[in-house]
């Protein structure tokens, strides 16, 4: 069986990456399992300047899901490849980095600095994080205007000279998600990656107040999965790049789902609170959904559905 | 000091109502119970299919038993009414043990442990008096609630090393006041240089005693908590600003300094 995907060049051992924020950069899933048995490790977001995140409450459940208002916690750029870079160059797999910026600016001078000390296999652009401010951008998120994510991703890829893939992370927050995707690939993203959080709340009846400490938060896990798949499925209608899909996946099976719908590689997230074994175990369901149905390479499942 | 976690599939040796919507389970197994150490919690999965509720929900760990380890929960909402309805024999998931734990202060020739548990706290200091006693440290448990619940559970530590002291809102039990007023009365008798104060309940009891503590130059450990998702260090959840910057309840904690929060 053959699980190798290829994305703009670069080999991936299987479909099966982590999603941003939900896997820190690995060290402490260690103990569970051989991280480097995923195609990839897509470290939680980095940002130029420290992030001391939102106030708590950041994380609260909801039917079949959660919701999360992190806020971008981290060490910042030069925290980042002092304290997690040597960790990373002693692993064994694909490793993607996730960057974001509350300007456009920010975003590409993260870019600069870290591809400065450390070349990653790619850099997801996180254009869709709804627990920050995008300043001075048309839309709250700059994924939520065409325009700005096709600038941002021409300019980065400027930058990048060609040293990484550039994935798009983009934003389930929009009217018509394909048209934010043919942005992306019209300023030359190697693969776009979706979905981010779709935008939620919940509120304390008790204390009659919001639950989380910055009011609204990102909805994540199995609740979204069916509106996941279908805008993986409109974006594959409409762009020719490959796809990251993502939203709610905890067996191979919703993996697979994805991956008929239109997705080169997919993402995992949610599901690594509920078990730290859990991409594992998506691996092991691809691989047995593959037996099941006697197909000997995944790429001949890709957009199946279709 | 870093313990090894597991997820480990325990078969639930008994879950029995001790008092009117407080619960005490046993489960048998054999990863997390042989390093569990009081303070440390676990993350316990409710439904072994499906998603509702998704995440687990923490609970400290309440003590050793034979073959396993206990856990001492109230209802309180939809996770710990689940919980409650599980029957012996079934089959549980647990990761775990999780956090630093309590560190326990050296036998020396005057020390002396005041455990301070305010309600829902009670479980992992009823771990940790256990603990006191198998290291022969004189302790002093206090225990406050503003119901009978709790309490009796604690009466079963006072014995010999041990005096327990009680203290309920409405003084039906023992004083009238809080396990802070408790903790008053006792520092004013005692010799304050070999001890060390701990801690768990509501955040305003925790902020009391370390003003208390502060007060009397005493070193006092709290174990807070906070909403988490993964447990494990991984998703910044359950993080919590101390004087020392931002950390995580789950892979710092739930065992802080009190004068590194408050």
């Amino acid at each position: 069986m053959n699980l190798k995907i290829d994305i703009g060049g670069v080999k991936f051992k299987n479909p099966v990456w982590t999603a941003s924020g939900t896997f820190g950069h690995g060290e402490v899933f260690e103990e569970f399992f051989d991280i480097n048995k995923l195609g990839a490790i897509v470290t939680k977001t980095i940002t130029l300047r420290e992030r001391e995140g939102n106030q708590s409450p950041r994380v609260v459940e909801t039917p079949s899901g959660m919701l999360n208002a992190i806020g971008l916690e981290n060490t910042g750029v030069a925290g980042f490849v002092s304290d997690t870079v040597p960790f990373l160059n002693k692993l064994k797999t694909k490793i993607v980095i996730s960057v974001a910026g509350s300007t456009e600016k920010e975003l590409e001078e993260c870019v600069i600095e870290l591809l400065k000390n450390y070349i990653p296999d790619a850099i997801e652009l996180n254009l869709s994080c709804p627990n920050v401010q995008h300043k001075g951008a048309k839309a709250r998120l700059f994924s939520q205007d065409a325009d700005t994510v096709k600038n941002i991703v021409k300019k980065i890829k400027k930058r990048a000279k060609n040293k990484c893939l550039i994935i798009s992370k983009i934003t389930p927050n929009v009217t018509d998600i394909a048209e934010i995707a043919k942005a992306a690939e019209k300023g030359g993203s190697d693969a776009v990656s979706l979905v981010n959080t779709y935008l939620g709340m919940k509120i304390d009846i008790n204390k009659k107040k919001p639950f989380l400490g910055n009011i609204q938060g990102g909805l994540s896990g199995p609740a979204i999965k069916p509106m996941a798949v279908r805008a993986v499925w409109e974006v594959r209608k409409n762009v020719t790049i490959p796809i990251i899909g993502m939203g709610g996946i905890m067996t191979g099976d919703d993996a697979v789902e994805f991956i008929l719908a239109g997705a080169n590689a997919v993402q995992v997230g949610t599901a690594n609170f509920v078990d730290p074994t859990a991409t594992e175990k998506v691996i092991t369901g691809i691989e047995a959904y593959m037996k099941r149905q006697k197909i000997k390479t995944i790429t001949a499942l890709q957009g199946k559905a279709h | 000091m870093k313990t090894k976690k597991y997820i480990s599939t325990g078969i639930i040796k008994k879950n029995i109502e001790v008092s009117p919507d407080l619960f005490v389970m046993e489960i048998e197994e054999s990863k997390i119970s042989i390093n569990a150490r009081p303070g440390q919690f676990v993350n316990v999965k409710l439904r072994e299919k499906g998603y509702d509720p998704l995440l687990r929900i923490p609970l400290g760990v309440h003590g050793l038993t034979k073959k396993g380890f206990s856990l001492m929960y109230k209802v309180v909402g939809e996770g710990t009414r689940i919980l409650s309805s599980k029957k012996p024999k079934e089959a549980i998931d647990v990761l775990g043990p999780i956090g630093n734990g309590f560190e326990v202060q050296e036998k020396t020739k005057n020390a002396h442990a005041v455990v301070v548990a305010g309600g829902c706290g009670f479980p992992p200091l009823a771990f940790l008096a256990k603990e006191l006693k198998k290291k022969k440290i004189r302790t002093t448990f206090l225990m406050g609630a503003s119901g009978e619940e709790h309490i009796r559970c604690s009466l079963p530590l006072s014995g010999k090393g041990t005096d327990l002291y009680i203290a309920t809102d409405d003084g039906s039990i023992g004083e009238k006041g809080t396990s802070v007023d408790l903790l008053k009365n006792i520092l004013k008798k005692e010799d304050k240089e070999e001890t060390v104060i701990y801690s768990c309940g509501p955040e305003k009891m925790l902020e009391s005693i370390s003003s208390v503590a502060k007060k009397h130059k005493i070193k006092a450990q709290v174990s807070v908590e906070e909403y988490m998702a993964c447990g494990i260090g991984a998703c910044k959840g359950c993080a919590i600003k101390t004087k020392n910057g931002i950390k995580l309840v789950c892979k710092d904690g739930p065992v802080f300094m009190a004068d590194e929060l408050y």
